[in-house]
C-alpha cells in the first residue's frame, strides 16, 4: 500500500510506501494547526512501524522550511525510528541544499538524540 | 488619520529599511502568500540561503504567535487559530534583518510570558539547547497551541539578544512587542 499525499503552500509532499517500507518527507511545513494535520498521517504511520520486524526501513527527508510546531512532529517521529529500530533496520536521509546550514543544522540536532538509526547527511 | 499623517507613517517606515511591515488583521492565507514574498525578495538580493531560512522562520513563529495567541480576534473563540490582529516587521538595521511583531494580550497572561521570555533572554546558547531538548521531549505547555519551542528557537536563531516590552493599553490589556535580529 502507498499513500501520496501532494504538498500545499504549508504542507509537504509525502509518500509512505508501507509494501517497501520507504518514504519520504519533502518540502515545506507550517500548517495552521499542526497536530491536525499531521495527527491522521502518523498515527497509522506509526501503527505499522510499531507491528514490523526485521523490515528495513528508509526514510528520506528533504525539508527546506517548517516551523516550530512541525519540529516537534518530526522529533516525535525520530523518537519513534528509534525505538523500532531494536527489531528493525533503520536508515535516514537527510536531504538539505548545500548552502542551506539551517536545514543542516537542524538535522544535526536531530541525530544527537538518535543511536541505533543510520543518519546520512545528503548535500543536494 | 490625515493624508499628511499617513505620509508621515510612511516615511518613517521606507527610512527604517522595510522590507514587510503589516499592521491589522491576519490570517494563515496573509501569512503563506507574505512569506512567499519574502523569499523572492532575499532569493533576488542574493541573501545567504541559511539567513533566508533563518528569516522566514521568525516570520512564520511571529506571524502565527499573532493568529493564535493575540487577545483582538475576529471570531470569539479563543481556542481557535484565526484571524487576529497585530502588528508585525521584517527590514534591515546595521546590516542585519530585524523581525519584530506586536500584539495585544490580557494582562493576566503577562506575568508568565515575562519570566519565560526572561529566562529565556539571560540563557546562553548551551542552556537554550537544553531548554530546547527538554521541552521538545515533553507535552506542550498549557495554553500552547504548537510545541512551546517558538520563543526558544527564535532565541537560538536570533544573533543578537532577543528584546521584548508590555506596554500598557488599557485595564485589560497589554501591549507585546519582540524585536530578534539575524
Amino acid at each position: 500500500m502507498i499513500t501520496e499525499i501532494k504538498s500545499t503552500a504549508t504542507t509537504p509532499h509525502i509518500t509512505l510506501n508501507y509494501a517497501k517500507n520507504i518514504y519520504l518527507f519533502e518540502g515545506e511545513s507550517f500548517p495552521e494547526d499542526v497536530n491536525d494535520y499531521f495527527d491522521p498521517i502518523m498515527q497509522p504511520l506509526e501503527d505499522h512501524l510499531r507491528k514490523l520486524q526485521n523490515g528495513n526501513i528508509q526514510m528520506d527527508f528533504f525539508l527546506t522550511y517548517f516551523n516550530s510546531a512541525s519540529t516537534k512532529v518530526f522529533f516525535n517521529l525520530f523518537s519513534l525510528l528509534e525505538d523500532v529500530s531494536e527489531f528493525n533496520s533503520v536508515t535516514v536521509n537527510w536531504k538539505y541544499h548545500a548552502e542551506d546550514d539551517t536545514a543542516e543544522e537542524f538535522g544535526q540536532e536531530f541525530k544527537e538524540d538518535l543511536v541505533n538509526v543510520e543518519f546520512n547527511f545528503v548535500a543536494i | 488619520m490625515t493624508l499628511h499623517e499617513y505620509s508621515e507613517l510612511k516615511n518613517i517606515i521606507e527610512d527604517s529599511k522595510v522590507i514587510f511591515c503589516y499592521n491589522g488583521y491576519l490570517s494563515q492565507g496573509i501569512i503563506v502568500a507574505v512569506s512567499s514574498m519574502i523569499k523572492g525578495k532575499l532569493t533576488a538580493s542574493s541573501t545567504n540561503m541559511g539567513v533566508s531560512q533563518k528569516v522566514l522562520y521568525m516570520f512564520v513563529e511571529q506571524a502565527q504567535n499573532i493568529t493564535r495567541y493575540s487577545a483582538d480576534q475576529l471570531h470569539d473563540d479563543d481556542d481557535a487559530v484565526g484571524v487576529r490582529y497585530g502588528s508585525i516587521a521584517v527590514g534591515i538595521e546595521n546590516e542585519k534583518f530585524y523581525i519584530m511583531c506586536s500584539n495585544r494580550m490580557e494582562k493576566d497572561k503577562v506575568d508568565s510570558l515575562r519570566e519565560k521570555l526572561e529566562a529565556i533572554a539571560a540563557m546562553n546558547s548551551d542552556e537554550l539547547k537544553a531548554l530546547y531538548k527538554e521541552k521538545i521531549r515533553n507535552d506542550a505547555d498549557d495554553g500552547s497551541k504548537g510545541a512551546s519551542i517558538g520563543f526558544i528557537e527564535m532565541a537560538r536563531k536570533s544573533t543578537e539578544p532577543i528584546e521584548f516590552s508590555f506596554t500598557p493599553v488599557n485595564e485589560d490589556y497589554d501591549c507585546f512587542t519582540l524585536k530578534v535580529m539575524i
